[in-house]
């Protein structure tokens, strides 16, 4: 294995990276160095000055958001290998999927040029099952662990999830809804717990909601490639999706067979895509949403503390 | 009926138009005085400044009446289309087909202003879309009130290389149901960010200068295909490659009026029409205003008004107004007199729609020439192809500062305008100023009237000092 390649978006399969002989690192960027600019995002912000980037051979930003998209477009003035994938926002045409594949396919030049080399299909195939094993071992963890241990583990994936079972986590079930986290921002889920609630759904970015979907072990053996395409481009509910039905059925459908009883919506100032979601999360689930923005001046625990009492005064 | 050019208030206009009424000038169906649109709520206009022509009026009309021809229309029959986002490509489609109209949803982002009201904002707020969102959020008050236009027969939403704030509104929008006649059903269609070439790619050279590699354009040609198909649907007969080839043709004649209109406006040192028409008429440009022939011949007065004014060295400003640039449309149309005001004048823009203002290649085949067109969208390239179209553009028009107005909540402009402001400022040496400019912007304008005012001193400075030089 070679050099790192910086990643960010559940839509990167680093199965891909890895496959390619390349190390896939996902990125954990932090706050500290971002300004509070009206208008920009600070998580996208915050991926432009990743101390991490320093040491990757290259970086792989998507098209899920514009503010992402913009990102890319500043580091590619100063990072001398930024890929930008075009991930699509429509998902229920055969072209879009197609456009998918064939971005994975340009992806692996660019890969090819960070030192990578093309995989075969059996090294593909290989490659995708000892992810897929170490998603499910992790999966078979969640109940014996806290979400935020859970999601620490999966940022090492594929490494064997190394989880010394807790006592099962208690308090009322919710549902933690949002896309990526930066480092300081952890800290939700260790307040979320000790507001009396548990998170029994992770749909953030780094929860089991951005995980692909199974490979089909059929398709794995005769067309790894396109196997790959449709475990994450066709299964992963989000909400720059157009339509967001793949989003909106996901959390009705968790919501009522994990018995939650609220959601939490945590999104970074100015992102746009889940600050709107709000209002369809409230009339799709039927449950409770309070809303915590990220990244803004005012880090203090207390706002925080604060929305999730009242979450936990609603549903009580 | 021609008088020494002006910029008058409503109230002049009230003496103006019996002048005009006593001179014999004729008036379109839609025409009229002016003052009739403030009172049917129209309240900005007693605070804009307008030009004094006959042709500006009949601008000003067409604009101001949009909302009752799409009513019109609807009750004649007609199949109204809600096109969204793309700004330009659609409408040519849609115009292609009889009886059909298309229009902008997307427009009612100005419906705050020109009406001085937080009614279609308010809605928006009660529906979790809040100002920390682009003023376009008025559109979803609009859908859900009503008033503005009717129910469209099709809404067609153009997504990808967008801002988020329009897709994650579109995508609110999409699942309300206002007056129970079912939610609004969306044709979502694929708009994916336009990259360079890579080495080995086949490339095509795009209207605007960007390069794009073909297979995009493929892509984007595979999805207004579905468009097409959608489109003969609705109309119930197919929309044929000769009709498109017909819309292209009658879209370029209306770009091209524009394209000499603002060649005229721009490079003549008197200012023949000023910054408020001029950007009215840019912004016909992208669905007719809902009348295609309409436009034409809308664009065709303003056109022989200028080329009378030229012709006669007549202007409305000094010669010695600095130059300017101007990028981004204004929520706030007080902002186009208030540059003038302030010692600038427009010298060329870029509203976001350069691709709707460029000419369709007509020796190719029409689907394939939309989707160059779809494609050349300043938004959907880097920042950096569109910073060096405005440098070009700039240059070309002897610019002397570049005035970049962010849109308020606009995902794309917080990064844009520093891209813009770096590459202008170390390729031009102009000053390039940034600001902000809201849809009710009264308590901001004297703010923005001092920064204005500072950037045209530095520019006057720059002159002056380039003057004493030669």
């Amino acid at each position: 294995m070679t050099g790192s390649i910086g990643y960010t978006s559940p839509f990167v399969p680093p199965e891909w990276i890895d496959a390619h002989r390349l190390h896939p690192l996902r990125l954990c960027p932090s706050l500290s160095s971002t300004s509070a600019t009206a208008g920009i995002c600070p998580f996208a912000e915050a991926v432009c000055h990743c101390q991490e980037l320093k040491a990757c051979a290259g970086l792989v930003l998507t098209t899920t958001c514009d503010q992402m998209r913009r990102a890319a477009e500043m580091l590619q003035r100063r990072h001398p290998r930024v890929f930008l994938m075009n991930v699509p926002v429509t998902w229920q045409s055969p072209a879009s999927t197609r456009l998918y594949t064939e971005e994975l396919g340009r992806m692996s030049d660019f890969l090819v040029r960070c030192g990578g080399r093309i995989p075969t299909s059996a090294q593909l195939s290989d490659t995708m099952r000892s992810y897929q094993s170490a998603r499910e071992q992790l999966l078979q963890s969640r109940a014996a662990c806290s979400a935020r241990e859970f999601t620490q583990a999966a940022f090492k994936l594929p490494q064997t999830p190394d989880i010394t079972p807790s006592s099962t986590p208690q308090g009322v079930p919710l549902g933690l809804i949002g896309g990526p986290l930066c480092r300081e921002d952890f800290y939700i889920y260790d307040m979320i717990d000790q507001a009396g609630f548990r998170v029994e759904l992770d749909a953030t970015d780094l929860g089991p909601r951005a995980f692909p979907d199974r490979f089909d072990s059929t398709a794995l053996g005769t067309d790894p490639l396109n196997e790959l395409a449709r475990a994450y481009f066709s299964a992963i509910p989000d909400a720059f999706r157009r339509p967001d039905s793949l989003l909106q059925d996901y959390l009705v459908r968790q919501s009522t067979s994990l018995g939650l009883r609220g959601f939490v919506l945590a999104r970074y100032l100015w992102c746009d895509e889940w600050h709107a979601q709000l209002g369809r999360i409230k009339e799709n689930t039927g449950l409770p949403v309070v809303e915590i923005d990220l990244g803004g001046q005012d880090r203090s625990p207390q706002r925080i503390r604060t929305r999730l009492e009242s979450l936990m005064s609603i549903i009580q | 009926m021609n008088r020494t050019p002006a910029r008058i208030t409503l109230d002049d206009w009230r003496l103006r138009f019996k002048e005009m009424q006593e001179g014999g000038v004729l008036q379109p169906s839609y025409g009229g005085p002016l003052e009739r649109h403030l009172q049917d709520g129209d309240r900005r206009l007693s605070s804009l400044r307008f030009d004094n022509s006959p042709a500006a009026l009949r601008l000003w009309n067409f604009l101001l009446t949009e909302e009752k021809r799409l009513f019109q229309a609807r009750e004649s029959g007609k199949r109204i289309i809600a096109t969204m986002k793309d700004l330009g490509t659609v409408p040519v489609m849609v115009y292609s087909m009889p009886e059909a109209v298309a229009f902008y949803p997307d427009g009612a982002w100005w419906v705050p202003c020109i009406e001085m009201s937080y009614c279609e904002l308010a809605i928006a707020d009660r529906l979790g879309i809040d100002e920390t969102f682009c003023p376009v959020r008025a559109m979803i008050g609009a859908f859900v009130n009503g008033g503005h236009f009717p129910r469209p027969d099709l809404l067609i939403c153009s997504v990808g290389a967008t801002c988020d704030d329009f897709s994650a509104i579109a995508q609110r929008l999409a699942a309300l149901d206002p007056s129970n006649s079912g939610p609004f059903d969306i044709l979502w269609w694929e708009i994916p960010a336009r990259r360079r070439p890579e080495d080995s790619e086949p490339a095509v050279a795009l209207p605007g200068g960007a390069l794009a590699p073909r297979s995009q354009v493929a892509f984007v040609q595979s999805e207004l295909e579905r468009i097409r198909a959608a489109l003969s649907d609705l109309g119930q007969t197919p929309l044929t490659d000769d009709d498109l080839s017909r819309g292209i043709a009658a879209a370029n004649r209306v770009r091209s009026l524009l394209l000499q209109l603002r060649r005229i406006v721009y490079s003549s040192d008197f200012c023949p029409m000023p910054a408020l028409e001029m950007l009215i008429a840019e912004m016909l440009a992208i669905h007719y205003c809902s009348d295609r022939h309409e436009t034409f011949l809308v664009l065709n007065d303003l056109l022989d008004e200028v080329s009378r004014r030229v012709h006669h060295g007549q202007g409305l400003l000094s010669p010695e107004s600095i130059r300017v640039f101007w990028v981004n449309p204004v929520a706030d149309l007080r902002m186009m007199n208030i540059l003038e005001d302030a010692g600038g004048r427009l010298c060329g823009t870029d509203l976001l729609f350069c691709h709707a203002i460029d000419l369709i290649q007509e020796s190719v085949p029409p689907m394939e020439a939309l989707a160059q067109m779809a494609l050349a969208d300043p938004m959907v390239g880097p920042s950096s192809d569109r910073a060096m179209r405005i440098c070009r553009e700039a240059a070309d028009a002897a610019a002397e500062a570049v005035i970049v107005s962010r849109i308020p909540g606009a995902s794309h402009c917080a990064w844009e305008g520093a891209v813009i402001r770096d590459i202008v400022q170390r390729l031009l040496r102009i000053p390039v100023l940034e600001i902000e400019v809201p849809s009710i912007s009264d308590p901001l304008l004297p703010a923005l009237r001092t920064r204005i005012e500072a950037l045209v001193e530095t520019a006057r400075e720059k002159r002056d000092a380039a003057r004493r030089d030669r």
